[in-house]
């Protein structure tokens, strides 16, 4: 009725539009006061303060948790489910503690590090264990994890990274066509979720650890646990592209 | 410390993410509180959030537009909505109310409007009385005539077919007739 012209509409239609009105007006009110007790909920309850701020969450318990659903159930119809849930929940932070604490690079600073490997040589009279610094590799200057992809496809610059030493830290990178890049690690302390709506999911291996892989709109996410760690890439590509930056990243520190 | 779902900070536009930002950090806690009183589960509710924010930003434009309270109404309202869906997706369906089977018998001609009785009452009255409506019978009203929903979501989130929504419209305005008259004796 509302699309229609009131020189078009009859006196009981015009009284209803005005019974309809009274009662939206009636709904306003409602919801103001609606709004103020949900207020008092969000500056009291202790669960809404939890999930809307960062503490000491169990979210890498949760991912453990989940991740073992997945490795024992994968074959089965729970096994999309508990990928699913562990994506929306708890596979992607990107998060930023306030606004400002990331840096945007006009100019990729970076530098080489040495890449240190666990030796182990065992002959039949001793075990040798050392650590040998036999590979370099680049990382952004002042790059505050502990991990780094080793191998970043070609045309790919530096956008911005996280700046402080945080429960997490992040990097992201873009192509001249807009294409994104991002990794991000994070110790326990942090989540967030990913847009699994109507995304195709399947598993993979990183450094032997399950890993997920979410593929929705050519934007590929592989996710996975590893050192007390959970560790995400998104490409805006190719999964197997995503998935050799997920297989490249080794430990920097 | 406030955590920005990766959703916003994947906005191509400096000036759309900084604004996402910033309505994340000032009503982030509003929508975990509506998520929670409607799905009563951190996790789902967190869910909802996220959800929510997805379509909030698909409505940058519209709600660079809006003062604040408008857009503290919207986000709301969108949370709800997100929250009731999801809430019916996992089976957690609302308690139902309504007399099912009286109004399903209702013939059609019973679903005729008549609230003239409400003209004269002033809608703070209006309001208490929708207070105290059963929330079903609420809910679909404000669906109806205040969020504008489209009559296959009411049926969808009420589970019943998208021609019943008039009579259950009908049931609804009634009941609420009832309790306005009780006011006014």
């Amino acid at each position: 009725m509302r699309n229609q012209s009131p020189a078009l509409c009859t006196r009981e239609q015009l009284l209803q539009e005005c019974e309809e009105a009274r009662l939206r007006i009636a709904f306003f009110d409602l919801q103001e006061s609606e709004i103020e007790a949900y207020e008092a909920i969000a500056n009291k309850d202790e669960c809404v303060a939890n999930l809307a701020t960062e503490k000491q969450s169990t979210a890498l318990e949760l991912i453990r948790r989940r991740t073992k659903a997945i490795r024992t159930k994968r074959f089965g119809r729970n096994a999309l489910v508990a990928t699913q849930r562990l994506a929306k929940v708890v596979a992607v932070v990107i998060a930023i503690i306030v606004l400002g604490l990331t840096t945007v690079f006009a100019v990729t600073p970076s530098f080489q590090i040495a890449v240190r490997d666990l030796l182990i040589r065992v002959t039949d009279q001793y075990a040798e264990i050392g650590i040998k610094d036999n590979r370099t590799m680049i990382v952004p200057q002042g790059w505050t994890g502990e991990y780094f992809p080793s191998y970043i496809p070609k045309g790919f610059r530096l956008q911005q990274k996280s700046e402080n030493a945080m429960a997490f830290s992040f990097v992201e990178y873009k192509d001249a066509t807009g294409k994104f890049i991002i990794y991000f690690e994070a110790q326990e302390g942090s989540r967030s979720n990913i847009d699994t709506e109507g995304a195709r999911i399947t598993t993979t291996t990183v450094h032997d650890h399950e890993a997920m892989v979410v593929e929705k709109e050519n934007r590929i996410t592989v996710s996975w646990v590893e050192d007390e760690r959970y560790f995400v890439i998104m490409f805006d590509g190719e999964m197997s592209e995503a998935i050799s930056i997920a297989r490249s990243v080794q430990r920097v520190r | 410390m406030i955590i920005v779902p990766y959703t916003i900070l994947l906005i191509g536009d400096d000036s759309d993410r900084a604004f996402m930002e910033q309505l994340y950090l000032d009503y982030s806690r509003l929508m975990y509180s509506v998520a929670v009183s409607r799905l009563g589960n951190p996790l789902d509710a967190e869910d909802a959030v996220h959800e929510a924010i997805l379509r909030l930003i698909d409505k940058i434009a519209l709600l660079r537009e809006k003062d604040s309270c408008t857009l503290r109404r919207y986000i709301v309202i969108t949370t709800k909505r997100v929250s009731i869906n999801l809430g019916i997706k996992k089976g957690r369906n609302q308690s139902v109310s309504m007399d099912q089977e009286i109004i399903e018998s209702m013939e059609d001609t019973d679903a005729v409007v008549d609230d003239r009785v409400f003209a004269n009452i002033e809608a703070e009255e209006l309001a208490r009385a929708l207070r105290e409506l059963p929330q079903r019978e609420r809910d679909l009203l404000r669906w109806k005539y205040y969020e504008d929903w489209p009559d296959e979501e009411i049926a969808y989130a009420l589970g019943i077919a998208k021609n019943s929504v008039r009579k259950y419209l009908t049931h609804a305005r009634r009941l609420l007739r009832t309790l306005v008259e009780e006011k006014l004796k």
